[in-house]
């Protein structure tokens, strides 16, 4: 187009739009209000998954992860949405060494750490296992040469301990044989007791603390109730690598499982909110709400009824309190509540009564007087704990030596959602039949007999088993238990605990970790910028090298995380359709509006001379200007949104989003990028919107400016 | 693109029928029309309602096309020309005087004058500068520049129309009833302005009217009469008096 035709469509342009300013300011503001909502749910958005992917990347599952290239299923680490029991069956990789090897040659390759996630039981301590732990290690601490008299009187409080738990479930027993009858369990178990209860038993402990002791682990300890089990998603990875390669991994209390060894790390979300006493949880809730949130019982209904709720299971407390603590307690809040003649039982539920102005009071008396005599936590750093693989009952004993967190994200749902156990003991769990293992199979049949060796194994079948060994025990048996039975393995080779005692710290060589096998390898980049180009890379590298394994990105494999940014991205694609198609019918009208009421000027122009092309320029531009202009003042009002709410942060409205938002504040941020999609969306929608009623104009006929009237 | 014609026709129309469809039957607005225009001649159509004056000029002007004949402007057959080619011919050829004035109200006089510079291409500013202030200048209008058209009475808006006619140098103006939105006073005087300037640098005029007092100030009357033009009657003298009896004798 010539210069002088160009700047007869500006002005005319402009000075139509000038004058149809108030049709066209509400024109531009719904534009204005498309591109500013656009702007600001992308930004939104984008910090979202930005955050998330970079928590996740950064604390699970790393930027790839390698699996078996024959798996049924996809690999997903977190689980299908809602499902997290049913696991996919995503194989394994028989050899981790070799996979490590060619793929950590890539130059953008960090490091590839092994995997495997798995649900696993714990069951927190069985009070006669914590006991016979606690008089081996005080027999440890005693001089050999001591006799067993010796011994017992410098470990009298351990012996009594030990004894009354004993005869607890002696009672109860023989309660249940007057009750339930002679079966062959309670029958058993009834001779196991009595054998424990002897004088003679405790004398032969002292002197021969393994294979007694172990026999009270796995003779007596199976009698006792333990304590709630709780369900611990658990990745099993080499931890030093673990530690060392993902940025946000962090202990929090206690320390790092020591290089090499056998351990497990409690998530320190979990441990706080779910392994912790629940009683005490109301405690920090109510603080965290208080302090964090800004919000009191009173303000918050479901937090007052769950306040309420849990006060009414007091008497846990009543039972786990030993009976000095127990008098320590009812004196301090006889004081504390002002009524000096009242009983713990009437004491507790009257202090755990807790509202907006005695909270303060009570928090900090709970800490100070009360916590300090609960077992506040089940399970406590330093413990042995026993991981059971669900519904398996493979099960492995690892020492607990810390709880971690990732950092930044400490708080959202799935980061709280792994424990992290060393890569050995998870082969274990999950049957890899190890190298180790083998021998120690070989070594423990050698050692026991068929009867001995039945019930090391399969504790659970023992029982039910109909097998002639077992039946043919009565009642009678009681006095016949085989001495030979429990000093058998007090030969010169270690009893099965003491060797388990060793593996337990055994520390194991780089090789050992990484020879095995690993249900998925994460691949760590140093840029992740790279990814899909170092993604090829690798894949060629597999393709070479035949290994048999696939590749897929973090958010496949993070399962139903991913999965959610997905969902979100629907979403917004809807909201933008959605705007995209109210600008559309918006312009689309106007323009035609404009198109209708200019029918003469249009004609005018035509009839002195003005070509089809002058005339569609002149609508293009008006609504390109138009669309600009409110497009510009939209993504500012959407910046100025965002940039705001980056310095103030949006408050998660229930816990749940903190999943969402990465925290209970999210800080959303704006990027160049962000900028782009909004007005590109809206500029494409005005011109789309203009051609027609455009076209239209081009073709009105110059005639009609003979008859036109003004 | 025949044209037969020597150097000073610059309009030409041979048996030029135009039928207007109505519904099924169709309607005949000329019925063989012949007729040539030369250059400088300040000539009225005159003829009654209806007769076919408008339908006439748009043919002439380029704005229709006839149902049979052919029109010749400035020796080019505009009958065979192609949209593209009419509107370059309507912007360098001809200029346009409308009943209802037709300026852009959006813009100021001088920019609406300015238009067909702009459309043409090729002029710098300085040039259009000089064109439109000396037209605008020429039509009396110099000091009325920055105004839009809404805030000028109707003569004045027919003078800025006359002035964006003939920016563009064309080589005919064509005027359906300049002053048919005009008191006869304000007609008269757009009447004579474009007499003036007709005379002062011989632009070619074709304007229709009803009204007979014009007559006496054209150089040539073509009557039309239900789509025929009747036989012209050769004008000897431009007196007022004799223009008006003229005029009342051909109104019918
Ligand atoms: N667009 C059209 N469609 C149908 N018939 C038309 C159209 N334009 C004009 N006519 C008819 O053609 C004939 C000539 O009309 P035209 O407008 O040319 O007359 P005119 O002399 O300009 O009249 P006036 O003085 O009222 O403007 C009339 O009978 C009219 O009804
Ligand atoms: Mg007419």
């Amino acid at each position: 187009m010539d210069k002088g035709v160009l700047q007869l469509v500006f002005q005319l342009s402009i000075r139509s739009l000038w004058s149809h300013r108030v049709k066209n300011l509400v024109v531009g503001s719904i534009i204005f209000i498309g591109v500013f909502l656009l702007v600001t749910a992308n930004a939104m958005l984008d910090s979202v998954s930005r955050g998330m992917e970079s928590s996740i990347t950064a604390s699970i599952t790393g930027h790839l992860q390698l699996y078996d290239k024959d798996a049924q299923d996809q690999l997903s680490m977190m689980g299908m949405m809602g499902n997290f029991l049913s696991k996919p069956h995503i194989g394994h990789v028989a050899d981790f060494q070799t996979l490590r090897n060619e793929i950590e040659k890539h130059p953008n390759v960090k490091a590839l750490i092994p995997m495997g996630t798995d649900t696993t039981i714990v069951y927190g301590g069985n009070r006669i296992d914590q006991a016979a732990a606690e008089i081996r290690q005080a027999l440890k601490q005693l001089p050999p040469e001591l006799t067993a008299q010796e011994k017992q009187q410098h470990l009298h409080a351990h012996q009594q301990h030990l004894q009354d738990l004993i005869d607890h479930l002696h009672r109860e027993y023989q309660l249940i044989i007057k009750f339930s009858g002679k079966q062959t369990k309670t029958a058993l178990a009834l001779a196991d007791l009595k054998q424990a209860r002897k004088e003679t038993f405790w004398q032969k402990l002292m002197l021969e603390p393994g294979p007694n002791l172990q026999f009270l682990e796995t003779h007596i300890a199976p009698l006792m109730d333990d304590e709630n089990p709780v369900f611990m998603e658990v990745i099993g990875t080499d931890l030093d690598r673990f530690k060392d390669t993902f940025p946000r991994f962090k202990i929090v209390k206690g320390g790092m499982v020591p290089s090499g060894q056998r351990g497990v790390l409690v998530n320190d979300t979990q441990y706080e909110k779910v392994i912790k006493d629940r009683i005490a949880r109301v405690f920090d809730r109510v603080w965290e709400k208080r302090n964090e949130e800004n919000i009191l019982i009173k303000d918050d209904k479901e937090l007052g009824q769950y306040v309420e709720r849990r006060a009414k299971e007091y008497k846990q407390w009543l039972l786990s309190f030993e009976s000095e603590a127990r008098l320590d307690i009812q004196q301090a809040l006889q004081t504390f509540l002002n009524a000096p003649e009242a009983e713990l039982d009437t004491l507790i539920p009257e202090f755990l009564a807790l509202s907006d102005e005695n909270f303060l009071a009570r928090y900090d008396f709970f800490y100070t007087h009360i916590a300090p005599k609960l077992d506040l936590y089940p399970i406590d750093i330093g413990d042995k704990i026993t991981l059971r693989k669900f519904g398996e009952g493979e099960s492995q004993q690892v020492i607990f030596y810390g709880t971690y967190q990732f950092e930044g994200v400490e708080k959202s749902g799935f980061s709280a959602l792994f424990h992290l156990v060393d890569m050995t003991t998870f082969r274990d769990l999950y049957g890899f039949m190890t190298e180790e293992k083998q021998i120690e199979i070989n070594k423990l049949k050698k050692e026991f007999s068929t009867v001995e060796w039945a019930r090391i194994n399969v504790e659970d079948e023992l029982f039910s088993s109909e097998e002639g060994l077992i039946a043919e025990i009565s009642l009678e048996a009681e006095k016949e238990i085989p001495e030979a039975e429990i000093t058998l393995s007090s030969s010169q080779n270690l009893s099965r605990a003491e060797r388990q005692a060793r593996r337990l710290t055994k520390r194991y060589s780089q090789i050992e970790i990484d020879q095995g096998a690993v249900l998925s390898a994460a691949v760590v980049l140093h840029d992740e910028t790279q990814i899909k180009k170092s993604r090829k890379e690798i894949e060629a590298i597999i393709q070479n090298k035949s290994l048999p394994v696939q590749v897929i990105d973090w958010q496949k494999a993070s399962g139903y995380v991913g999965q959610m940014i997905s969902v979100m991205k629907i979403i917004l694609v809807i909201f933008i359709v959605f705007v995209f198609l109210v600008s559309m019918v918006v312009v689309n009208n106007a323009m035609l509006m404009s198109t209708i009421n200019r029918y003469g000027e249009i004609g005018t122009l035509r009839a002195i001379g003005a070509g089809r092309s002058v005339i569609m320029g002149i609508f293009l531009l008006e609504s390109t200007l138009l669309t600009l202009v409110a497009a510009f003042f939209g993504a500012i009002a959407g910046i100025i949104t965002v940039k705001y709410f980056h310095a103030v942060g949006i408050a998660a409205p229930r816990f749940e989003f903190y999943f969402l938002f990465g925290g209970p504040r999210l800080f959303p941020d704006i990027d160049i990028y962000d900028l782009y999609l909004g007005p590109l969306v809206i500029l494409a929608v005005s011109v789309l919107a203009t051609f027609y009623p455009a076209l239209l104009a081009t073709r009105v006929p110059p005639i009609i400016a003979m008859s036109a009237r003004e | 693109m025949e044209s037969g014609q020597s150097g000073s026709e610059i309009v030409v129309l041979k048996d030029v029928v135009k039928n207007y469809p109505l519904g099924k039957v169709s309607v005949p607005a000329l019925r063989g029309i012949n007729l040539t225009l030369h250059r400088g001649e300040f000539t009225a159509l005159v003829g009654a309602s209806g007769s076919g004056k408008s339908t006439l000029l748009n043919m002439i002007g380029c704005v229709d096309l006839p149902s049979e004949g052919k029109v010749f402007i400035d020796g080019v057959d505009v009958t065979q020309e192609s949209d593209k080619a009419l509107t370059r011919l309507r912007l360098h050829k001809l200029g346009f005087i409308f009943q209802s004035f037709n300026l852009v109200n959006v813009l100021t006089v001088y920019q609406n004058v300015e238009m067909p510079l702009l459309l043409q291409g090729g002029f710098s500013a300085k040039e259009r500068k000089a064109r439109v202030e000396k037209l605008l200048n020429q039509v009396g209008l110099s000091s009325h520049l920055k105004h839009r058209p809404n805030e000028l009475s109707g003569g004045q808006r027919q003078r800025v129309s006359i002035a964006r006619a003939l920016v563009g140098q064309p080589k005919i103006v064509l005027a359906d009833e300049p002053t048919a939105n005009l008191d006869s006073r304000t007609g008269k005087e757009i009447i004579d302005l474009m007499h003036d300037i007709n005379q002062s640098d011989g632009t070619t005029f074709l304007f229709s009217t009803h009204d007979q007092r014009v007559v006496s100030r054209v150089d040539r009357v073509i009557p039309i009469e239900d789509g025929l033009l009747l036989p012209e009657e050769p004008i000897e003298q431009k007196s007022s008096a004799q223009g008006e009896t003229q005029g009342v004798a051909l109104s019918g």
